[in-house]
């Protein structure tokens, strides 16, 4: 590729390639709705149409930008998309694969910014393009069928055409002799009779005229077949000087006849326009942020509206003032909260755009692996803001990668145990609460529990000794630990001990959490809990050795309430036993450096860390509120405090890092416990 | 910068509008006026350059802020951002800030970080012609020297200009609380 590094630092080259995205992003939608009709039997000129659109687009944009090499097979993609709307050939499984992987060889080349250097795979692409082209099918019915034909058509004809294409009926063409003496008698029985058996779609009028013999064509669209239709209209004995043939064996010919039809009468003015594709407006996340902060004033300045609203009630003379400006306060309350619905809204993208990148990365590498995978996603539409989803993506390529190599069996083994030959990746999404739950679900092989601890000691992660002390979630824990991997051996795909402990690192960065569930032989779930936006939070206001704190609800896994002699210490660290599960305890206010006050009853936050678990314990529950989450300072780095929140009357708080703070407390306990 | 023989030659060519500016501009560099904001510090007078001062706030409670260095006592919203607030006093070594007098909060800023300074009371926006500003020559001098661009004697009496990248350079100090 002759891109220079001066055009992709480029800012327009940027734009470029998110256009490119973008296009390449419909065009996948676009492919995905081709296959699925092309599988009922169906093909929709408008989704032929629509694709052709874009890989025309793709062919002026990588033009411009000198990327030769995609031009010329956007250019062979144009060709057949064009020959295929026409009706010049027919869609066939290797067309739609041939399609499928050009648009998958597209997005890579996009994805490389054009640096990566595909001309080997390009150049048998265009072949295969380019033989599918040459395959092209004398149309049988080519003679009747041209334009001018349906030309003749009226739109109300040309409507029943279409819709007795989409039922699925058979097309036919009767090409009808009748004398002129009887005319009209024989064709009202005839056409009675048709009509009982079918649709009469057209009766269009023929130009061979003999003498004494008037000629005319019907089309009639029909449940029968060929035969049975024939046979039909000779036993029905007027079968006189009927030839019938089949107008539309391939369905798809006649629908793109009618569309090229359609398309002559209304030129398409996206094709000769400079306009851009999309009327999307990209903008910089940067810029939302900064209109979400004013959103975040707005919302203190409407508290101190509020708080002077009840002042003004209190004092008589000022009722009525009062009264109606708390009126007004609660309008601009929803107001407010509509601003920030909205623009969080802008925020959000479907999680199925980055479930649809994960397709072709998950053939290449089962094919990579020998292993059959097929991936089944649901809960597309979920949405998270879209700086989440970008986070999303390595983490869960990570897993996928991980999937494949360790918990897929060979499809041998598979099949000695039962199961279907190719595993099934499972991706699905759905939203609870303020959270997203991304679920990767995997029919494999499960984890060997004792396994990870024997491979956990032998390298060194862990003691014997404490190895021994670990529950199953907690050993389970030790496959994200850096350096871990049950393989001797590095693989291409996994194995140097880098992926899982990465994905808990993006996981904890989002302040996600990652949950394992498994059984041997049956498979494993991994199940991510990831907040919906990271720009506005719902926090708890907590009360702990007299200070006010927030603590961000997306963190908190539950509340409880605890009394004294439910917290037991276990060397020398406090422990509280949740569902059997023993978890850490601190105290909020021990931690931010005061001393906590001695009470009997208080409340534990049960807050979570990847597969770790952790009870903050604190003095009192003050209420839920939202929150915007400003940084302290570039000069105040604190751990344990993810910045302040202004809460206009009751002036400012600290907003608690949960995850900080369990990162904390777990380095520490460690320590102790001697690892 | 152009040097003198430059400004010579714009006064000798004929006198445009832009050539007179220029000639004003030069004038003021070389007569070199340091524009200050200076403030009380117990019965002191010290001084940040006007360029550093953002705006100059009331009290109003802070919130603490744990295992930062002393001298930080916590932060406050300005104007939607999150401002610390320092204890100059403590900063400097001179004793630390009583907060039952009246106090104000001056907010300056270094490299775009903002930081709030406690001072007992302010005092002025002045002109200082530079040849009345010195640099500290000896060593004893009663804020730690680091802190300090020099001292400016204004009618016999000091005022401590400060460094505002050194106040906000929080490598040297412990963390504690």
């Amino acid at each position: 590729m002759d891109v220079t590094e001066k055009k992709i630092n480029d800012e327009r080259f940027k734009e470029f390639l998110a256009d490119a995205e973008d296009i390449l992003n419909s065009m996948a939608n676009e492919l995905l709705k081709l296959e699925h009709g092309f599988k009922k039997g169906r093909v929709d000129t408008s989704v032929l149409n629509s694709i052709f659109r874009s890989a025309h687009s793709l062919k002026g944009m990588s033009h411009i930008w000198g990327l030769k090499d995609m031009t010329s097979l956007n250019h062979t993609l144009e060709d057949l998309l064009d020959s295929l709307r026409l009706g010049n050939i027919s869609l066939t499984d290797d067309v739609l694969r041939c399609i499928i992987n050009t648009h998958e060889l597209l997005c890579r080349i996009v994805a490389t910014k054009g640096r990566g250097d595909f001309s080997g795979e390009i150049d048998s692409l265009i072949r295969e393009l380019t033989a599918c082209l040459g395959g092209r099918q004398e149309r049988k019915d080519g003679t009747v069928l041209d334009s001018e034909f349906f030309s003749m058509l009226t739109d109300y004809e040309r409507h029943r055409l279409k819709e007795n294409l989409n039922s699925g009926r058979n097309i036919f063409l009767l090409d009808v002799t009748l004398p002129v003496a009887t005319f009209d008698k024989e064709y009202e029985s005839l056409t009675g009779f048709i009509g009982k058996r079918g649709e009469i779609i057209a009766t269009v009028p023929s130009s061979d005229v003999k003498e004494d013999n008037l000629s005319f064509k019907l089309i009639v669209g029909t449940d029968k077949d060929r035969d049975r239709f024939a046979e039909s209209i000779k036993r029905g004995g007027t079968g006189r000087g009927i030839s019938i043939s089949p107008l539309a064996e391939d369905v798809s010919k006649v629908v793109s006849i009618i569309s090229h039809e359609e398309r002559r009468t209304t030129p398409e003015p996206v094709m000769e326009t400079l306009r851009s594709l999309s009327n999307t407006v990209r903008v910089d996340i940067g810029k939302l942020d900064s209109i979400m902060n004013i959103v975040g004033e707005l919302s203190v300045l409407k508290k101190r509206i509020a708080g002077l609203s009840v002042e003004l009630k209190n004092r008589s003379t000022f009722s009525f003032y009062g009264v109606e400006l708390s009126r007004i306060e609660k309008i601009l309350e929803k107001r407010v909260n509509e601003l920030r619905d909205g623009l969080l809204g802008l925020r959000m993208i479907p999680i199925g755009h980055l479930f649809g990148r994960f397709k072709p990365f998950l053939k290449k590498l089962s094919i990579e692996k020998g292993k059959e995978v097929s991936m089944v996603t649901s809960g597309d539409d979920t949405e998270l803001d879209k700086l989440i989803v970008e986070e999303l993506a390595d983490p869960l390529m990570h897993l996928l990668r991980n999937v494949v190599d360790h918990a897929i069996e060979p499809s041998s083994r598979r099949e000695a145990m039962g199961k279907p030959r190719a595993g099934t990746i499972k991706l699905s999404a759905y939203q609870k609460g303020n959270h997203v739950v991304i679920e990767v679900e995997d029919d494999g092989a499960g984890i060997d529990v004792d396994m990870i601890k024997r491979k956990a000691v032998k390298k060194g992660i862990i003691s014997k000794e404490y190895a021994e002390r670990l529950s199953e979630n907690e050993v389970l824990g030790l496959i994200f630990q850096p350096g871990f991997s049950t393989r001797d051996k590095v693989s291409k795909v996994s194995g140097r001990g880098v992926g899982l402990d990465v994905v808990r690192e993006n996981i904890t960065g989002l302040s996600g959490i990652i949950d394992i569930e498994t059984e041997k032989g049956r498979g494993t779930k991994f199940i991510l809990t990831i907040p919906i936006t990271l720009a506005i939070i719902q926090a708890l206001i907590v009360m702990d050795g007299g200070e006010r704190y927030a603590v961000p609800l997306n963190s908190v896994l539950e509340v409880i309430e605890i009394r004294k002699k439910d917290i037991r210490s276990i060397e020398s660290s406090d422990v509280i036993v949740i569902n059997n599960r023993t978890i850490p305890l601190i105290r909020l206010a021990r931690f931010m450096g005061r001393s906590p006050s001695v009470r009997d009853r208080c409340y534990g936050i049960v807050a979570g860390l990847a597969e770790h678990r952790l009870c903050i314990v604190v003095d009192d529950l003050i209420e839920e509120q939202d929150v915007v989450i400003k940084p302290l300072s570039r000069i105040l780095n604190v751990p344990g405090i993810a910045g302040a929140a202004d809460m206009g009357e009751k002036g400012t708080v600290v907003v608690v890092d949960v995850t900080g703070i369990l990162e904390m407390v777990l380095k520490e306990r460690k320590a102790v416990a001697g690892v | 910068m152009a040097g003198d023989s430059n400004l010579f030659e714009q006064t000798t060519l004929a006198p445009t509008e832009e050539s007179y500016l220029k000639s004003l501009e030069h004038k003021i560099i070389d007569d070199r006026i340091i524009r200050i904001v200076s403030f009380y510090l117990d019965d002191d007078e010290y001084a940040v350059d006007i360029g550093d001062v953002v705006r100059v706030v009331k009290p109003r409670e802070f919130t603490e802020i744990p295992h930062v260095p002393a001298f930080i006592k916590g932060v406050i919203s300005v104007r939607g951002e999150m401002v610390p607030v320092m204890d100059v006093k403590k900063r400097l070594g001179i004793g630390f800030m009583d907060y039952s007098s009246g106090y104000r909060i001056l907010i300056v800023t270094y490299d775009g970080i903002k930081m709030g300074l406690f001072v007992d009371r302010m005092g002025w926006v002045l002109d200082v012609p530079a040849s009345l500003f010195e640099e500290i020559r000896h060593k004893r001098v009663k804020p730690s020297r680091k802190f300090l661009k020099g001292i400016i004697f204004l009618f016999g009496r000091p005022v401590y200009l400060l460094r505002t990248d050194k106040l906000f350079d929080m490598r040297d100090s412990r963390k504690e609380r």
